[in-house]
């Protein structure tokens, strides 16, 4: 089978939640296929900037081929678009402008897929709201498979992403939230689809001790693992810890690993080490009593499955669907909606030995049953080969929708983005705790 | 804040949330969350306080109230000579007024009346601003008086957690300033037995007599207040014996011997310090914050200090050899509690 994985950014070096959930689906499906990277000679996702050369390169199994990107992101130019488009009526051109103002615009790209579609039996397609994933679906919609990692933010709403939902071959979804938020704004629940997610490289032995001894930390801790920024609700969790430091606990800190782009509160018990090695955050994570989870928009959080692999319970923003319904399918992670219910939350669990031992090997469990590499390998490679048959015996006909025509596209009458997702379903899936007996049979 | 009991395969997270929920809600009763308070502040103003709104209405109404002040002296413009009227009468105007002009020099007047109509626009426009002005004012004032009600109410709320927090905070030194086998004591405590030592000694040299002690049992919290002497002096004289008053002390204190009986360092605090009105003292509101609040009470009651020494070193008070006063407390008090109401007297 000869595989083409389509993402804004690839490397080593460039960290960031689908690119890195692309790298390893990539790294994983490149042990039973032919997979080829198609890819932007971005690395900076603000100002799509080319700094690699368009080459091509390989990577251990793995073909990468780079792209120039037509032009850099205008930051007035984005905002300009994305103010008419979230908050007002607007246009299908309005949004197609947006979507180009917002990148990586890589025509040489889409020309590509265009091309040598025949040569490839798939192209997986990673974040459905750049350029490459609606220019691509579009170019080679027969044989597009999308991984969305959407998450309930305004881009959701714009009508041009239901036609690639709508479109695409199939889709492969992190979260039961994420399928019922794109089933509910693009209508797409025919289309062949799979609940998958990322498995992580956890590793099986840890040194909890070494990881203490190094950062020179000796008592009881919460680690939050992650970017440090306002958007990852990291403000919020700095004013309740403080809070709960200064009100209830007397000896639990907070540990936060990762690059900082919001100034950290100087605070005696809250311990910023920066980025740090793979080794390092794992041992951090096994040391810690629990990992705290703060940001409200994730698809799908990596560290939580991280943690979860290791056995540590989650504590999570419970206005983030995803979260709080992986935390009830799991059970193993507690959530929070205010400062009360953080205080006593954390409380429990800092008290409660039994309890984090409870949800810890509940965790444990989840990531083993559903995230791990084995799982997440045959949920692709069958709904590959789900499709493949599906070709041969149609004849590998697909049926498009129908574009928009020139003066339907020139209409200003989309509602607000914002609007739409203020309409959406909100909370965590209420039938995916429990799938039915004979869906798990099969 | 209660602990839970938890068994790991019986860990159920919506239960768990729930029981959470229900708690918080039993804490709060029908107290607003601060989510609540700071969006009825927010909503409020911004509802019902539109100064734009007020502004332009007002405005408007002053425009209406005052039509005549604004024509009272009416409109002197360049060409107001020339069109006052048509006509033959007009033409009969213009005739005399050239005439006029040849005999009497008007622009002067024309001019005094020019500046008289822009200072009459001035005033109009200063009036205008003015009371916008004031319309301003009354707005925040209004705004200021709101916000100062909603920042009474913080206060009040405010308050009310620095009482738990205090309460708190004694219940917690309670617990966790004499924790067993560490010898963590606290100044206050240590000086309190340096005291009670010296008054000690004093008793023992002044009281060598070898006659049978009889002792009264004490009553902490029922003796009258003005007693402290007499209590401290009682302390002491139990204190000389070695471990009886310890456990009296103990029993004589209700909530401490509670606490006795529970947790090693309370029945700890409690033998270890014989002034038994301070004992009295200094164990209640460690009992009222473990009554009347629930997070002290369950602060203190699950306390990882005290719940882990409850749970690491629990036969300690009990088998340790009764060389050792403070160790041998809650043994103590047990013994007394059953002899509680029976006599006043103990012994030697």
């Amino acid at each position: 089978m000869k595989l083409a994985v389509v993402v804004q950014r690839y490397g080593a070096n460039i960290s960031g939640g689908a690119e890195l959930h692309a790298q390893y689906i990539t790294e994983q499906l490149s042990h039973h296929a032919d997979v080829t990277v198609l890819t932007t000679c971005a690395t900076d996702y603000i100002s799509w900037r080319n700094e690699l050369p368009a080459t091509k390169e390989q990577v251990g199994r793995v073909l990468v081929r780079r792209f120039p990107v037509h032009h850099e992101r205008n930051p007035e130019s984005f905002a300009r678009h994305s103010t008419r488009v979230f908050d007002r009526t607007h246009s299908i051109n309005d949004e197609l402008a947006w979507l180009d103002s917002e990148g990586p615009a890589s025509r040489a790209l889409i020309r590509y897929i265009r091309t040598n579609a025949e040569d490839f039996d798939f192209f997986i397609f990673f974040s459905y709201r750049y350029y490459h994933a609606f220019h691509g679906v579009l170019a080679a919609a027969h044989r597009a498979v999308l991984v969305p990692t959407a998450e309930r933010d305004a881009a959701l709403g714009l009508n041009i992403f239901g036609q690639i939902f709508r479109n695409a071959r199939a889709i492969m979804y992190n979260s039961f939230e994420e399928q019922i938020l794109i089933n509910a704004v693009s209508d797409n629940a025919h289309v062949p689809s799979v609940v998958v997610g990322v498995g992580s490289k956890v590793p099986q032995h840890t040194a909890p001790e070494r990881f203490r001894r190094k950062f020179k930390i000796d008592h009881p801790f919460i680690i939050y693992v992650g970017r440090v920024d306002a958007n990852k609700g990291c403000k919020q969790l700095f004013e309740y810890f403080i809070r709960y430091a200064t009100n209830v606990s007397g000896r639990l800190s907070l540990v936060l690993i990762g690059n900082s782009v919001l100034p950290i509160p100087a605070h005696e018990r809250i311990h910023h080490l920066g980025f740090t090695s793979d080794k390092d955050k794992f041992d951090g994570m096994a040391a810690a009593e629990l990992l705290v989870i703060p940001s409200q928009y994730e698809s799908l959080s990596m560290a939580t499955l991280e943690a979860w692999g290791l056995g540590r319970p989650v504590l999570a923003n419970g206005h983030c669907d995803v979260l709080k319904g992986q935390c009830l399918r799991s059970n193993a992670g507690l959530y929070y909606d205010n400062y009360e219910e953080f205080a006593e939350a954390l409380h429990a669990l800092e008290t409660s030995s039994p309890l984090r031992k409870g949800l810890g090997h509940n965790g444990r469990r989840f990531f083993s049953r559903h995230y791990a590499w084995p799982v997440i390998n045959r949920k692709y490679l069958t709904m590959l080969e789900r499709l493949k048959k599906h070709d041969v015996a149609t004849n590998g006909t697909h049926k498009l929708e129908k574009v928009p025509g020139w003066w339907t596209r020139r209409q200003r009458r989309l509602p607000p983005a914002n609007d739409i997702i203020k309409a959406l379903p909100t909370g965590p899936a209420p039938n995916a705790r429990r799938p039915p007996r004979n869906s798990r049979r099969r | 804040m209660s602990d839970f009991s938890i068994r790991a395969p019986s860990v159920d997270v919506e239960e768990i949330m729930r029981h959470i929920k229900t708690r918080i809600n039993d804490k709060r009763g029908v107290d607003y969350t601060e989510q609540q308070i700071q969006e009825l502040a927010t909503v409020k103003l911004e509802t019902f306080l539109d100064a734009n709104n007020i502004r332009s209405d007002l405005r408007e109404h002053y425009k209406r109230s005052r039509p005549a002040a604004k024509h009272l002296l009416g409109e002197f413009e360049d060409q107001t000579q020339a069109s006052l009227s048509r006509g033959f009468f007009g033409r009969f105007l213009t005739l005399v007024r050239k005439i006029l002009t040849r005999l009497l020099r008007l622009n002067p007047i024309i001019n005094a009346l020019h500046i008289q109509e822009k200072i009459n626009q001035s005033r109009h426009q200063n009036e205008l601003l003015n009371y916008e002005l004031l319309n301003n004012l009354v707005v925040e004032i209004t705004k200021l008086g709101i916000e100062v009600k909603n920042l009474k109410m913080q206060v009040v709320s405010l308050n009310s957690r620095l009482d738990f927090s205090e309460r708190r905070e004694r219940a917690l030194e309670n617990v966790v300033a004499y924790q067993p086998g560490t010898g963590r004591r606290d100044s206050k405590a240590t000086s309190r037995l340096d005291d009670a030592e010296s008054v000690e000694k004093k008793q023992d040299s002044a009281e060598t007599k070898p006659e049978p002690r009889r002792r009264r049992r004490r009553r902490g919290r029922r003796r009258p207040t003005g007693d402290y002497k007499s209590a401290t002096e009682t302390g002491t004289k139990e204190s000389a014996a070695s471990t009886p008053p310890a456990a009296e002390s103990a029993a004589s204190t209700p909530p401490a011997a509670e606490s006795a009986a529970s947790t090693p360092p309370a029945a700890e605090s409690a033998a270890s310090a014989p002034p038994a009105a301070e004992s009295a003292a200094s164990a209640p509101p460690a009992a009222e914050s473990a009554a009347s609040t629930p997070p002290a009470a369950e602060s203190a009651a699950s306390a990882p200090p005290a719940a882990e020494s409850a749970a690491s070193a629990p036969p300690a008070p009990e088998s340790a050899p009764s060389d050792n006063p403070a160790k041998e407390a809650p043994k103590a008090g047990a013994a007394t509690e059953s002899d509680h109401g029976d006599s006043d007297v103990v012994k030697p």
